[in-house]
């Protein structure tokens, strides 16, 4: 106390010298002060109307610990640390008030030194600083404002604080029954006891999860228990409170009873559920055929009206001579089975009556009604019903049955939309009525399967009836269908539907209609174009059913209408394309076929042109009688392009191939295919074949190869040649250079006469090498090639004849084996050369440990002759020399005598008689030459 | 002309063109040791072999008998000792293509095309690597 009052002595003190702290408390009105011993740090002063400010009304003394409700930022602190001379400064400090809440305010602070250290701190302020935008200051001056706004606003209020109820407002308590009390004990148990055990989680998680996220707010909506038991819908907005720590200590929440919107919400999506699935139910209805015979289609229909009103009973009644009978009854309890009585006529009179002239009895209260009143004893009251809803079904304007629905105990207004639903059942059962009439009275009766097949296969037909000359019924099919709501279209006459309807189309389809009508036709169908709500004209098939009166005039007139626009552009397109294709057929000189399923369905003219064969003979071709006329080198490739393209899908491609004419000769042909698949299957429908007559390209694609071929050959030997005669005329007149040059260089007789020699022996070859190049050119160029009839025979042995001397003097032994009736076109002195070639080369390089031994063997193949000259000499290395072997001046032994020209000449010999020649040979076993003469 | 090729191999068929080229070779002076083939086959069968004297020069012709000109080279390149061999064709062909196929051969210092005269030697011994 002591303490304290020295810090107050001292604050007065300072306000009297220093001139700001004076003008800020005095004049400023910055009443609120405390002082703080820097040194002393346990010791504060706090000025009264502070104390009062924070709540603490009758605080007795000073010594009341001020920690306990001042307290000072850590961040003020370390400002106060770094001070080093007097200063004053503004920062936000805490104050916690009676609550125990924390008060934010604005201070401005006096920092006084002495000695060079901070000795006091002065804080000032007014009451401004206060932070009050905070609500939850429960400063004393505020208590009363909000008991005041609580206890008079129409919304309930309580608050909690640390998990304890310690405010409820009136209007709260009397909106859930409860005392403050009796909330108050029940809040101690169980602080959700009034919650709705289907929406505690959500509510539960909502305040938890607000809390966790630190929201300020939270709003949810759920079922409150009132006392007395019934639930109420509340929405509640949660004010959520968190101290410095972020511990949500209190929660002002504001209550709603909001019961009556939520009903009417919940009353709204109900009733939105139960048109939607009324909806479902007629467009299910209208745009399905229900299997079975009459009687299951109405109990299939009865029902689907019990469930689409959701009531305990739906029924049909038809209207007999003096009674009303139940034909079909839907009970939700099960009394399906039950065997209901009939109703006589004369007992219901006024029931009956109200038919006469409204669409639909509608009765809320049946003991409350004029027209129920005939039933109460007979029907209602053994049957428990309290509520009825039922709808004539009329034939020709006569009352012929009704629709009952009815629902027992709970009393229920009947809405709009249900009763039009119950109206569009009706129709329905109405409509099922005329339908199996129709079906009666029709003989046909797979057309009419087929009808209905059609009817259930396309879900999108639309309906529509004529009666009495207006539309007087349209499905939403059809409203789908056409564009037109279902309100534009009834009630038009024949005559404004027509004006829909193509002008080109309109002459026919009148035309159509009136003299089926005429004729009493039953069944009719027709094609025509519809204008659309775009104006553009839509193709549409509709298929009429007209049931007739006695009087000969219709009574209904039922469209099933369909849109057939892509199939009329289809159908379209194909006439186009069709009508292009015969004109492209007609008229080409390539011929088409179409193969369908294996076989040749169609053939233009100009195809059988092609190969001479009929068209009846094409008709009865399947694709192996195909495969078997083609060439045998091409059908393998043709069944390889054919079917890989097909399993491939490819639409087009392309191949060449020779097939047999009806004269049995090949011609060449090039198809081009196009083809169709089945896009399920994937198998071909149609290949369309254009084929064409390439046995004249073929044929100069094949003159044109030979003549190219003959050409590089020629060329080759011509570059050959050229090389040859190059090479070897150089190589004599290069040595004759050189012999020349060492002539010129000399004065020596002796060696003179040694290079005179060389210059005889070098020219001397050189003209050797100019008679054999001439004598090859000759060949080559036919000047000697006179051809005739020669025995092979014959020639053999007389070139034998003319080296028998070699043959003695080499001991060489000659096997002939040639039949003397050979003959062989070609040039006497070539054959003659040819075997004198061979046999002297045989004898020449014969094997130095053996004498040669030839064999000659002839024999004829076919259409050509084959010579075989073989020796057992040295042999040739074939891997080496093949190459050379028939090249000019090619030697292969190193032999003295080897001029290089033997083989070479042979070569050029069979080959300008167009025959060729071949080798086969083994190093020290022998040599043979085939040499094939056509 | 002091550069002296101790051992040179001409390898030709053609006697008279062999005859000429020696009278040439002796002429020029340079040549001491002076061997003749009249095809590869021999040459090559003992050319690596470590007893033989290693010919300093070679002069091949290309169109011969058994083992022609080319064969000879390519039988050469599979040998170990083909970096020290300086071979020089010698031929009558003036194909453009001979020429190419020469340069794919390291061991082919030359194309000569015949005939031969002595600027030709002077040239060729100057290429010679000892």
């Amino acid at each position: 106390m002591i303490e304290s009052n020295y810090l107050k002595v001292l604050f007065y003190s300072y306000l009297k010298n220093n001139d700001k702290l004076f003008q800020s408390v005095n004049f400023l009105g910055k009443k609120y002060n405390f002082i703080w011993d820097y040194v002393n740090q346990q010791n504060a002063w706090i000025c009264d109307s502070l104390w009062k400010k924070l709540g603490f009304l009758n605080h007795e003394s000073d010594d009341l610990n001020w920690k306990n409700i001042l307290e000072f930022p850590e961040n003020v602190k370390w400002k106060l640390d770094q001070l080093s001379i007097d200063t004053v400064f503004e920062t936000l400090i805490y104050f916690k008030n009676t609550e125990g809440n924390l008060v934010e305010t604005k201070v401005e602070l006096l920092c006084l030194f002495e000695e060079d250290k901070l000795s006091k701190v002065i804080g000032y302020f007014d009451k401004d600083d206060f932070s009050i935008g905070n609500e939850s200051t429960f400063l004393l001056e505020k208590k009363d404002k909000f008991d005041f706004i609580s206890e008079n606003i129409s919304d309930g209020i309580y608050v909690v604080e640390n998990d304890k109820l310690v405010f409820a407002s009136s209007v709260y308590l009397n909106m859930i029954g409860f005392t403050l009390e009796e909330k108050l004990a029940n809040y101690e148990k169980n602080k959700f006891h009034l919650i709705h055990p289907d929406d505690l989680e959500y509510v539960r998680n909502s305040i938890y999860n607000a809390a966790e996220l630190k929201k300020s707010s939270t709003k949810y909506t759920y079922r409150c228990r009132h006392k007395d038991g019934h639930y109420i819908w509340r929405e509640d907005i949660m004010n959520i409170h968190y101290n410095e720590t972020g511990y949500p200590f209190r929660a002002v929440t504001i209550t709603r009873d909001v019961t009556k919107e939520k009903q009417e919400e919940i009353e709204e999506a109900s009733r939105l559920n139960q048109v939607k699935y009324q909806n479902e139910i007629l467009v299910n209805l209208y745009s399905n055929v229900i299997e079975g015979d009459l009687n299951k289609k109405i109990d299939y229909v009865v029902e689907l009206a019990a469930k689409g009103l959701n009531i305990d009973r739906a029924s049909f009644w038809v209207l007999k001579k003096d009674h009303l009978e139940c034909e079909s009854l839907y009970d939700s309890n099960g009394f399906m089975t039950t065997i209901v009585p009939n109703l006589n006529v004369r007992d219901i009179p006024k029931y009956l009556a109200s038919f006469s002239n409204q669409n639909a009895l509608i009765a809320d209260d049946v003991y409350d009604n004029e027209h129920t009143s005939d039933l109460i004893d007979y029907y209602l009251k053994p049957l428990q019903i309290t509520d009825l809803l039922d709808i004539p079904v009329r034939e020709n304007g006569k009352l012929f049955g009704l629709l009952c629905c009815e629902h027992r105990q709970d009393e229920r207004v009947w809405k709009e939309y249900e009763i039009t639903f119950a109206r569009a059942i009706a129709d329905y059962i109405h409509l099922i009525l005329e339908e199996d009439k129709r079906k009666k009275i029709e003989i046909d009766l797979t057309e009419n399967q087929k009808m209905f097949q059609f009817l259930s296969e396309n879900t999108s037909d639309g309906i529509v009836v004529f009666e009495g000359g207006v539309v007087s019924y349209v499905s939403l099919a059809f409203e789908k269908l056409s564009g037109y709501s279902q309100e534009f279209v009834l009630g038009k006459n024949a005559d404004q539907i027509f004006d829909f309807v193509h002008p080109d189309d309109l002459p026919r389809l009148k035309e159509t209609i009136y003299e089926s009508i005429e004729k009493k036709l039953s069944k009719i169908s027709y094609e025509y174009r519809f204008k659309g709500t775009n104006n553009e004209y839509y193709w549409r098939e509709d298929a009429a059913t007209i049931l007739y009166k006695d009087d000969g005039t219709y009574s209904k007139y039922i469209i099933l209408s369909r849109d057939i626009t892509n199939r009329k552009n289809t159908e379209q397109e194909l006439i186009e394309s069709e009508r292009q294709l015969r004109l492209i057929t007609e008229n080409t000189s390539d011929g088409v076929a179409v193969i369908e399923e294996g076989k040749l369905t169609y053939v233009s003219p100009s195809f059988l042109k092609l190969l001479g064969y009929k068209k009846e003979d094409y008709k009865v071709f399947t694709m192996q009688d195909i495969f078997a006329n083609m060439h045998p080198d091409d059908v393998e490739g043709v069944i390889k392009t054919v079917y890989g393209n097909l399993a491939q899908q490819k639409s087009e491609f392309k191949y060449e191939h020779r097939f047999k004419g009806n004269d049995g000769i090949f011609y060449w042909r090039e198809d081009s295919a196009n083809v169709i698949y089945d896009k399920e299957t994937g198998k071909y429908t149609k290949y369309i074949v254009v084929t064409r007559d390439i046995s004249k390209r073929k044929e100069e694609e094949k003159e044109r190869n030979r003549l190219h071929r003959i050409t590089e050959k020629q060329n080759e030997k011509l570059v050959n040649f050229t090389h040859i005669v190059s090479h070897d005329i150089r190589s004599h007149t290069s040595n004759l250079s050189m012999i020349l040059d060492l002539f010129e260089d000399t004065t020596n007789p002796e060696e003179q006469k040694e290079y005179f020699s060389m210059l005889k022996q070098s020219t001397n070859k050189l003209s050797d090498t100019i008679y054999y190049l001439n004598e090859t050119v000759s060949i080559q160029s036919g000047i000697k090639n006179e051809r005739s009839k020669l025995n092979l025979f014959t020639k053999i042995q007389n070139s034998i004849i003319g080296i028998n001397a070699i043959i003695k003097s080499s001991n060489a032994k000659i096997i002939k084996n040639v039949p003397k009736d050979i003959e062989i076109i070609g040039t006497q002195s070539y054959i003659e050369s040819i075997v004198f070639n061979l046999l002297t080369n045989a004898i020449k390089y014969k094997h130095p440990d053996r004498n040669p031994v030839i064999k000659i063997d002839a024999v004829r193949v076919g259409e050509e002759v084959i010579l075989t000259i073989s020796d057992n000499g040295i042999g040739i290395d074939l891997s080496k020399n093949k190459e050379k072997l028939f090249g000019m001046y090619k030697t292969f032994h190193g032999n003295e005598d080897a001029v290089g020209l033997g083989l070479f000449m042979v070569k050029n010999h069979i080959e300008s008689m167009g025959g060729r020649i071949e080798v086969e040979s083994e190093v020290n076993k022998g040599t043979s030459f085939k040499i094939y003469f056509i | 002309m002091s550069k002296k090729i101790g051992l040179t191999y001409i390898i030709d068929d053609d006697k008279i063109f062999v005859f000429v080229l020696k009278k040439l070779l002796e002429k020029n002076g340079s040549f001491e040791n002076v061997v003749e083939f009249n095809n590869g086959e021999e040459v090559i069968q003992n050319i690596c072999k470590p007893d033989q004297q290693r010919p300093n020069l070679i002069l091949l012709d290309i169109n011969m008998p058994l083992i022609d000109g080319w064969q000879f080279l390519d039988l050469l390149e599979t040998y170990s000792c083909k970096d020290k061999h300086n071979v020089f064709i010698m031929t009558s062909s003036i194909d453009i293509n001979d020429i190419k196929r020469a340069k794919n051969y390291t061991t082919v210092k030359d194309f000569i095309s015949k005939p031969i005269n002595n600027e030709k030697l002077v040239e060729i011994i100057e290429k010679v690597k000892l």
